[in-house]
């Protein structure tokens, strides 16, 4: 068989195999009918990824999240504290400064008596 | 078991000397509930050490010049009380109001200081100092008047001359008097009187620091 005969029996065999052939008129309702197929199939498996993803980011943000509510409140507790203790101390030197004047005006009163008394009347 | 029993035992036992040494200066004052609803003005004032502390805080915190005073005059004290109380009309409180007071300070320990007894206004003021040893542990003062009633007590090493400096702060009009309870002011004189009656008692020793921060 010389070279040129060979060539054109695989031009024909390609020819024969890469025919044209009709996919018929339900070609388009049958790639539909695969595309939901296999999109029922993929749903399933993907939607626990997603879920599982977020499960794990709410597992490393709640910890960090009750710790940070946890020094809030701490915070709050401690600076109500103090507030109402400043509150407390002010309302404790207003009544001792009242003390001190009371006890102090009739400790100068008795003073005043003394010096009435040692000096004797021109 | 027992070995903790009697530890805690003598911790006790240590303790309540202490403690009663430090609260021999307070006296118990009577329920004045009654007067209080007949007072046209009462001032009813408790301050308990914690208390006390909390004010020394704020006394502290604060730069006014007074403040700093006053917070030199509370170091130490335990406890500062006082009862007063005035009426509109003359005989609204009872001699024995004041005699429950009276009696606690009939206690050995309580030595007064000066009394004295104006009989044009038919006022009296007495001033007992509560001694042990060179410590002074308390001051009461009794001030009664026909329509005032005052009682003071303060527990614990406090200054009488220190006291009498607060005249002139704290809106206490400032007196020019001299220095006859152990305070160290100008002497000036004054107007004498010939209805009062004053008996000055022998004023116990004054402790060194005393002596030291208001030398005479």
């Amino acid at each position: 068989m010389s070279e040129q005969e060979r060539q054109r029996e695989l031009e024909q065999a390609l020819r024969r195999a890469l025919r044209p052939a009709d996919p018929g008129e339900d070609f388009a309702d049958r790639v539909v009918a695969r595309l939901d197929a296999s999109a029922a199939q993929a749903a399933p498996a993907a939607m626990p990824v997603v879920r599982q993803s977020r499960g794990r980011s709410a597992a490393r943000w709640l910890p960090m999240a009750l710790a940070a509510c946890a020094i809030a409140a701490v915070g709050l507790g401690h600076w109500r504290h103090e507030a109402l203790q400043r509150q407390r101390g002010l309302q404790a030197r207003a009544q001792l400064l009242q003390a001190l004047r009371i006890a102090s005006a009739n400790v100068n009163a008795v003073r005043a008596a003394v010096i009435d008394e040692e000096q004797p009347l021109p | 078991m027992r070995f903790r029993s009697i530890i805690l035992l003598s911790g006790l036992l240590t303790l309540t000397p202490l403690i009663a040494a430090a609260q021999a200066g307070k006296l118990a004052l009577p329920d004045f509930s009654a007067l209080t609803k007949k007072a046209s003005q009462s001032v009813n004032i408790s301050l308990d050490p914690s208390l006390l502390r909390l004010a020394g805080g704020i006394l502290s915190a604060d730069p006014n010049p007074n403040d700093a005073a006053v917070k030199d005059l509370i170091t130490g004290l335990q406890g500062v009380y006082v009862r007063s109380y005035t009426f509109d009309h003359a005989g609204a409180y009872s001699r024995a109001d004041v005699d429950a007071v009276r009696a606690q300070l009939l206690a050995p320990g309580w030595v007064p200081l000066v009394s004295t007894h104006d009989r044009e206004q038919a006022s009296d003021v007495d001033i007992f100092v509560r001694r042990s040893g060179q410590r002074t542990e308390g001051v009461a003062i009794i001030a009664a008047e026909p329509r005032k009633l005052t009682i003071v007590n303060i527990v614990g090493p406090i200054d009488l001359a220190k006291l009498a400096q607060l005249q002139g702060r704290f809106g206490v009009p400032k007196l020019d008097l001299p220095d006859l309870l152990g305070t160290s002011s100008p002497a000036a004189p004054a107007a004498p009187s010939a209805t009062a009656s004053v008996s000055v008692h022998p004023a116990p020793a004054r402790t060194a620091e005393q002596a030291g921060a208001a030398p005479r």
